[in-house]
């Protein structure tokens, strides 16, 4: 059967986004200890917790409301680089969407191509540099380079294995940008935790549809 | 680490209810919105509106600078966090008195993306925004390459400055270039001996040992320039004074204005025998100091340490240097 997310799915997918920053908060604040000021799982498991109480609060959401007004939302309780980058990313995810009542894996590529570029535009960012866009990029390569007859289970559970990977790679990657460059050479050695939060958000994501539609 | 706050999530709600309450004369909400706080009278008719915000646990930056002479508003992020593009757009057009909005700040991504974001769509709405970024921190990127680096205390003596400036009735683009022409002239350096803790985490945002220090340390905690064995406040005075006239030339006769600021928990009798040397020290160049600043100006919350901005004057700076101000934290003339 093929991926066909509707509303309800993407608002569970935001409760179990939540729960995870909430349980990861502690591991992505020691790693933003190292090399930023230390608050990326508070800002994280705020932002979450914000969106998933503006669409609880607003049954009549569409998808598209859920991205844009719960990406205002995440915006406005952390602000900071990551709710502006967040916001930009959500909302430009939502964009892609706009008018649609269900989503499917070509939908999910599109919305991740473009917050890639909201927050390369946004962030004044590139690959390389230690980023959450360092998780995200490998992932889109990844599903831009599947052919079509590969069946979407493996497709789904290749994502999760390609985000995972490319987090933990940027353990050698030397910060170049926003607040974390200050800390350069001692970055080396240090996972992203942007990029980490970028694995988490894929492999909830993927591990929902693989649930709900019980790949083996 | 010892405390006194009720709840880390609500630490900067409670905060700025406090200092709403201890000055509902000076500073009010804008449009109900308690991260974008502005000055009682605002917006005023015909005046460029300085706009500045940042994260919290910098006071008195920002909010202690809000008012006459100085800010017009402030927009509140969480601790060391950015406010929201919508906090700061809500403020800008709480502000804006038909003549511009200045956004002067310290240069840090989140808050330059914010800022940027609600630049564009306040300008949407039909208000002329310029931005201008306070980098005065020589540790955070070498000479040649000033724009990379980050805005301290140096903030403190842009809004002065762009402050008296727009006062005296000046267009958007006037205050802009005045303002740019002063931060030329505004160069910072700090040195940390223990950091602070971000309310909500479990521990210190980094650690250094009893027996080290290190200078250029960033108000956020950001890594300096180098990590050495803590020295006398004579030495590290000299270090620093020795760091900052290398980056910006002050020649014999010359004046300037100096701050001594601390960090947040080193007290005003440390600073004053920093300020000691300081002196000492331009004196015996030449060079005079016009006016001294010593005090808490842009602190990192508990953190020990304590930075020196240089301000090189001319006429001009020094007639808005003793501008009056009145503001929560501020008030002179």
């Amino acid at each position: 059967m093929a991926i066909q997310l509707q509303k309800e799915d993407v608002k569970k997918i935001f409760i179990k986004l939540t729960e995870t920053f909430t349980k990861e908060k502690d591991f992505l604040n020691d790693l933003d200890s190292k090399i930023g000021d230390g608050d990326h799982g508070l800002s994280m498991s705020r932002g979450s917790s914000a969106v998933m109480k503006i669409i609880e609060n607003n049954p009549d959401f569409t998808i598209f409301d859920m991205l844009t007004k719960g990406g205002m939302q995440f915006n406005e309780v952390t602000g900071s680089t990551i709710g502006i980058l967040i916001f930009s990313a959500m909302r430009a995810a939502g964009l892609t969407i706009k008018g649609k009542e269900t989503v499917n894996l070509k939908d999910l590529k599109n919305m991740l191509q473009a917050s890639i570029e909201a927050i390369k535009k946004r962030g004044k960012a590139t690959k390389g540099q230690k980023t959450i866009l360092d998780s995200l990029i490998p992932v889109l390569e990844y599903l831009e380079n599947q052919n079509d007859k590969l069946d979407e289970s493996s497709i789904v559970k290749g994502m999760i294995e390609k985000a995972f990977e490319s987090a933990h790679s940027t353990k050698y990657l030397k910060s170049k940008i926003g607040r974390a460059k200050w800390f350069s050479d001692r970055s080396i050695g240090v996972m992203d935790p942007g990029a980490y939060s970028g694995y988490l958000a894929l492999n909830i994501v993927g591990k929902y549809i693989i649930e709900k539609y019980q790949f083996e | 680490m010892k405390t006194f706050y009720n709840d880390d999530e609500n630490y900067v709600t409670e905060m700025l209810e406090g200092i709403l309450n201890a000055y509902p004369n000076m500073l009010k909400k804008a449009n109900g919105e308690i991260r974008a706080i502005t000055r009682t009278d605002a917006p005023i008719k015909g005046k460029v509106s300085i706009v500045s915000g940042g994260g919290s646990g910098h006071l008195p930056t920002f909010m202690g600078y809000v008012g006459k002479g100085l800010l017009d508003g402030a927009a509140i992020g969480n601790v060391f966090a950015s406010p929201s593009m919508n906090q700061m757009l809500t403020l800008t057009k709480a502000v804006d008195g038909g003549k511009g909005v200045l956004y002067l700040y310290g240069n840090y991504g989140g808050d330059i993306m914010n800022f940027d974001m609600a630049a564009e769509l306040a300008e949407e709405e039909g208000i002329q925004v310029k931005s201008l970024l306070v980098a005065d921190d020589i540790a955070s990127a070498k000479k040649g390459d000033e724009s990379a680096r980050r805005g301290v205390a140096g903030l403190f003596y842009a809004y002065k400055i762009a402050g008296a400036c727009a006062d005296e009735g000046a267009s958007l683009d006037e205050v802009y270039l005045t303002t740019q022409s002063a931060l030329e002239g505004i160069r910072s350096l700090g040195v940390a001996i223990a950091p602070c803790t971000v309310p909500g985490a479990n521990k210190p945002s980094f650690s250094l040992r009893e027996d080290e220090m290190e200078i250029g340390m960033g108000i956020h905690g950001e890594a300096g320039i180098k990590r050495e064995k803590r020295k006398s406040a004579d030495e590290v005075t000299q270090d620093i004074l020795d760091l900052l006239l290398t980056d910006i030339s002050v020649l014999e006769g010359e004046e300037i204005s100096i701050l001594v600021n601390s960090l947040g928990s080193t007290p005003l009798e440390e600073l004053f025998i920093i300020y000691r040397k300081a002196s000492e020290i331009l004196n015996k160049k030449g060079i005079k100091i016009y006016k001294p600043y010593i005090g808490r100006y842009a602190t990192s919350m508990e953190m020990a340490g304590f930075s020196i901005t240089l301000f090189k004057l001319n006429e001009r700076f020094k007639k808005y240097l003793d501008y009056p101000v009145w503001t929560p934290f501020v008030r002179e003339g």
